[in-house]
């Protein structure tokens, strides 16, 4: 992996390059534009989420509507994935939702470096899910929840408290990989398409976009692996809340609208 | 071989035997949701929602070779110094 290519002042024309000189001595490791850039995203949503809820009407218009029918639609998911009590992880789940997908996103903006393209970044949500399953699990059923990781068995529990620990552990670490890979491998595409054209400049005189294809491909990318970053967290949050430990979790789905 | 030839043939074999192996398993994903469907049309939308999450779950694995991939390309050396080992050989 290039040097500077994700995360870091060095990388290739950002706009938060122009930051460096004005951070202090002691922050210099710390602040980053990975980590400016994902404040700037909680930041927009923020506002985004005030503006749409300012003066809430029965019939809802304009942001109201857009933020009416995405809370609608992902609480369906929610309740598909986590059963008939799943509407009281929704919250959650488009938190988490929202959040993965802009720091997918940002990186097809011109002068931002995507957050979701560093690994350090990606592995923040993740944490913040395993937490809140173990949270949730404990929650819901006391100290009963370590029952989950030993089976039956009384002989065999410590293999399978092991067994059980280091799957619990993958988890997060196979959401951040996933994440990851996806997005810093797109945006590496897109600027190998980009560098492409810039090469054909020279025996084109006309700049052609090379890579345009590749950013709806992105785009595309980005929304469904954030899908599958948050279908995932119900289906572990189902997993750890639910009451019948060795039956398999398959309920019926309830009707739910079209996910893709 | 050196090392840095059998470097090479790791880097370019480990990404292409993941994807024929993703590609085969998501044609069999694909052709049973699809059998699915048309054996069941009022069934579309929960079939293609597992769909999506079945497909990109496989596709995540290529992508897991994909990170090896990254790390050995930076083991490499540059071309030139490689030919440099060869010519000098």
């Amino acid at each position: 992996m290039h040097e500077g290519s994700s995360g870091g002042f060095g990388g290739h024309g950002q706009w938060l390059n122009a930051l460096q000189p004005y951070i202090p001595e002691w922050a210099q490791g710390y602040v980053d534009p990975v980590v400016i850039t994902a404040w700037l995203i909680v930041g927009l949503l923020v506002l985004l989420a005030y503006l749409g809820s300012r003066r809430l009407r029965s019939v809802p218009s304009g942001l109201q509507n857009v933020w009416e029918f995405f809370i609608e639609t992902l609480e369906g998911l929610c309740v598909d994935m986590i059963g008939p009590g799943g509407g009281r992880f929704a919250p959650f789940i488009t938190t988490i939702f929202l959040y993965v997908f802009f720091n997918a996103l940002v990186g097809l903006v011109p002068g931002f470096a995507a957050p979701a393209a560093s690994l350090n970044a990606t592995f923040a949500p993740a944490l913040v899910v395993f937490f809140a399953v173990q949270y949730f699990g404990f929650k819901e059923h006391g100290l009963k929840y370590l029952k989950h990781f030993t089976g039956d068995a009384w002989l065999l529990a410590p293999v399978l408290f092991t067994v059980h620990l280091i799957s619990e552990l993958a988890k997060p670490l196979s959401l951040a990989v996933r994440l990851f890979g996806n997005t810093f491998g797109d945006d590496t595409l897109v600027a190998e398409f980009i560098r492409l054209s810039a090469e054909a400049m020279k025996a084109i005189w006309v700049p052609l976009p090379f890579q345009l294809p590749f950013l709806f491909l992105a785009m595309f990318i980005a929304f469904v692996q954030a899908l599958v970053f948050v279908m995932l967290t119900g289906a572990y949050i189902n997993m750890a809340i639910s009451h019948d430990a060795d039956q398999a979790d398959d309920h019926q789905p309830a009707e739910t609208e079209q996910v893709a | 071989m050196s090392y840095e030839t059998m470097l090479a043939l790791g880097v370019s074999l480990g990404v292409t035997i993941a994807v024929l192996s993703a590609a085969m398993a998501q044609a069999k994903a694909a052709v049973a949701a699809m059998e699915a469907i048309a054996r069941q049309p009022d069934m579309a939308a929960n079939v293609r929602g597992l769909l999506l999450l079945t497909l990109a779950l496989i596709e995540s694995l290529v992508i897991y070779c994909l990170i090896v991939f990254f790390t050995l390309q930076g083991k490499l050396a540059p071309v030139a110094d490689m030919i440099q080992t060869q010519v000098g050989r």
